[in-house]
């Protein structure tokens, strides 16, 4: 099971991020009160003195504190008091390791007098020593130690490059395997001069270095060679080992160097390409000039054709306008009694008059004669079905009509001829309908309700209601015209039922051969042969 | 603040540091940051009751050392 909790902290960042406010980190308070109170507030418990409170609000006797729990209290108190004794104690060792430490490497770091060496040899081996070389050669440089000193208060640690520090040096962790007993401690800079030194000896000798030029390296070591070293340290490392690092860079960097002038090689080239392409061009200005000059001699052509062929088009709608005026004049008007066929007159042909209610005649209940706006006095065809208007008569009409409706010239003059013609047309269609129909829509017409009369300081519903009562007053119209007409129906009706072979048969055989027929059963053979007979008989 | 601990049943049990005024949105969404999975794949259950986003902790009665049972969708 992985069971996993974060820290408050880490809590609060999340908290951050999503925008929420951050939990309050608990304070720290005095350990007697507060801790079991807070715990008891958590469990949604009182704590005793709150209690204690409580019960002396209702006059009760106030709970006893339990002895053990301050017990409790004082050996905790006890216990952290003893931890925090053994924290200091462990800080004050570690203080005092750290400046013996110190102390020692101080020691260690300060020159070697003459007089120091000479306390630590014999009397017997001074005297022995005292004219020879090598001993003034080892009282003046003190002998550098070969391996790796251990002190006494790092354990197990080997200390490299102690030699040379000035004053503070930083020592890091030298990398080795785990199985080693102990750490090893090296210095940085150390280690670098260490390596140019032994690279700059190799190379100054060109060969290889002998364990006895090891013995006598530090004797070498002369002052001439220590400041080509220190200028060298100064130089990034990485160019000394021209060995290693420089092949690889140089290959790389050749590599790199090619590329980037052979693209750019290949850009100039195609930059250089492209300008020359653009030269060449732009020195042939006459095949750009001769290449414009078509474009625009074509445009030209294109515009004078199209010009012309507006014109023309424009002089041939003049001209039909002026047709069109010929046509118009009652002179040059064909006036022979030939029918002509034309949809549009078809079409007018088939509009009925327009019927205009009077008011005067609603009082009377007298049905408006269709009004005919030029006035012209009409026949009264329509009070007489009976008389039947010869066509000549009505072409007569015709011509007359369109003499004076085309006499004047304009929209207004061709209305009127329209509206003579529907006239006509209703005298002419008389025998079609019959004049009761007429009448009925007539009446209907009237009843139409009427609109925006006196409905404009009406309320909306008022309105409604004006409407509703109209649209009864219609219907009920509607309904007495229908009755009116329906009283002369009495139609003769006579069911007459046959079987699949086409006999009459009565009302019972009827329902029989439905109903056998329904539900998908038949007489038997026998029966349907006496039937058979019966009939044909 | 409260600790509220959620089980999946799957292998995961995670403790998580809250107040009792959040939102259970706002529960899903610090136990998302501390599990990984979106906070709207997160269905919190107590039984047969799942809890809605728009409701704190406390309105549920979910208090310190409270289960929840984690679901995904």
């Amino acid at each position: 099971m992985d069971e996993s909790s974060i820290s408050l902290e880490e809590t609060n960042r999340l908290r951050a991020q999503l925008g929420l406010k951050p939990i309050p980190v608990p304070v720290p308070l005095p350990v007697q009160s507060s801790t079991p109170a807070t715990a008891s507030q958590a469990k949604g418990e009182l704590s005793v003195d709150e209690t204690n409170k409580l019960r002396i609000s209702l006059g009760l006797r106030p709970l006893e504190r339990p002895e053990i729990s301050r017990e409790d209290q004082e050996t905790m108190n006890q216990r952290e008091f003893e931890l925090k004794k053994q924290q200091e104690q462990k800080a004050q060792q570690v203080l005092e390791r750290v400046e013996n430490t110190r102390q020692r490497l101080e020691q260690k770091k300060r020159p070697v007098s003459v007089l120091d060496f000479g306390e630590e040899v014999d009397e017997d081996d001074w005297l022995n020593k005292l004219g020879k070389n090598v001993v003034s050669k080892k009282a003046v440089k003190m002998p550098r130690p070969k391996k790796p000193v251990e002190t006494d208060d790092l354990e197990g640690v080997i200390i490299h490059g102690d030699r040379d520090g000035d004053g503070d040096v930083v020592m890091t962790l030298k990398d080795g395997s785990i199985f080693d007993d102990g750490d090893e401690l090296t210095n940085d800079a150390f280690e670098t001069k260490k390596k140019v030194e032994k690279y700059l000896k190799a190379k100054k000798r060109g060969r290889d270095l002998d364990d006895d030029d090891e013995d006598d390296e530090d004797k070498e070591f002369s002052d001439r060679a220590l400041e080509k070293t220190r200028n060298l340290v100064h130089e990034p490392i990485g160019d000394l080992f021209e060995d290693s690092v420089e092949q690889e860079k140089s290959d790389y960097q050749t590599f790199k160097i090619k590329k980037a002038k052979k693209k750019k090689e290949n850009r100039r080239s195609k930059t250089v390409d492209v300008d020359d392409e653009l030269v060449e061009q732009l020195k042939e200005p006459t095949r750009v000039e001769l290449q414009s000059a078509d474009v625009v001699e074509d445009d030209e052509e294109l515009e004078r054709f199209l010009s012309l062929e507006r014109r023309k088009r424009l002089k041939k709608q003049v001209v039909s306008v002026e047709d069109v005026k010929e046509a118009d004049n009652p002179e040059t008007m064909d006036t022979s009694e030939s029918f002509v066929v034309d949809e549009t007159l078809d079409f007018l042909s088939g509009f009925r008059p327009v019927v205009k209610a009077e008011a005067k005649d609603l009082g009377n209940k007298e049905i408006s004669k269709p009004e005919v706006s030029n006035g012209a006095d009409v026949p009264e065809t329509a009070n007489s079905p009976d008389v039947t208007t010869p066509t000549s008569s009505i072409l007569n009409k015709l011509k007359k009509s369109e003499t004076e409706a085309f006499g004047s010239g304009g929209i207004g003059s061709a209305l009127k001829f329209l509206e003579q013609r529907s006239e006509i047309s209703t005298t002419a269609s008389h025998n079609r309908r019959s004049r009761e129909q007429r009448d009925a829509e007539m009446e209907l017409v009237k009843l139409q309700p009427v609109e925006a009369a006196g409905t404009e300081g009406l309320t909306r519903k008022e309105r409604e209601k004006l409407a509703e009562e109209q649209r009864e007053q219609f219907l009920k119209a509607n309904a007495k015209i229908q009755e009116k007409r329906m009283a002369n129906y009495n139609p003769e009706i006579k069911i007459v039922y046959r079987d699949d072979k086409g006999r009459e048969l009565d009302t019972k055989a009827a329902y029989k051969f439905a109903a056998q027929k329904f539900h998908g059963k038949a007489p038997g053979k026998n029966k349907v042969d006496r039937r058979n007979r019966a009939a044909d008989n | 603040m409260i600790q509220v601990e959620c089980n999946d049943r799957l292998g995961k049990r995670i403790k998580v540091k809250c107040l009792p005024e959040d939102t259970i949105g706002d529960f899903k969404k610090l136990l998302s940051l501390q599990i990984g999975t979106s906070h709207e794949k997160i269905i919190l259950k107590k039984g047969y009751t799942v809890f809605k986003d728009h409701i704190t902790l406390e309105d549920y009665e979910i208090h310190d050392g409270s289960n929840l049972e984690l679901y995904y969708s």
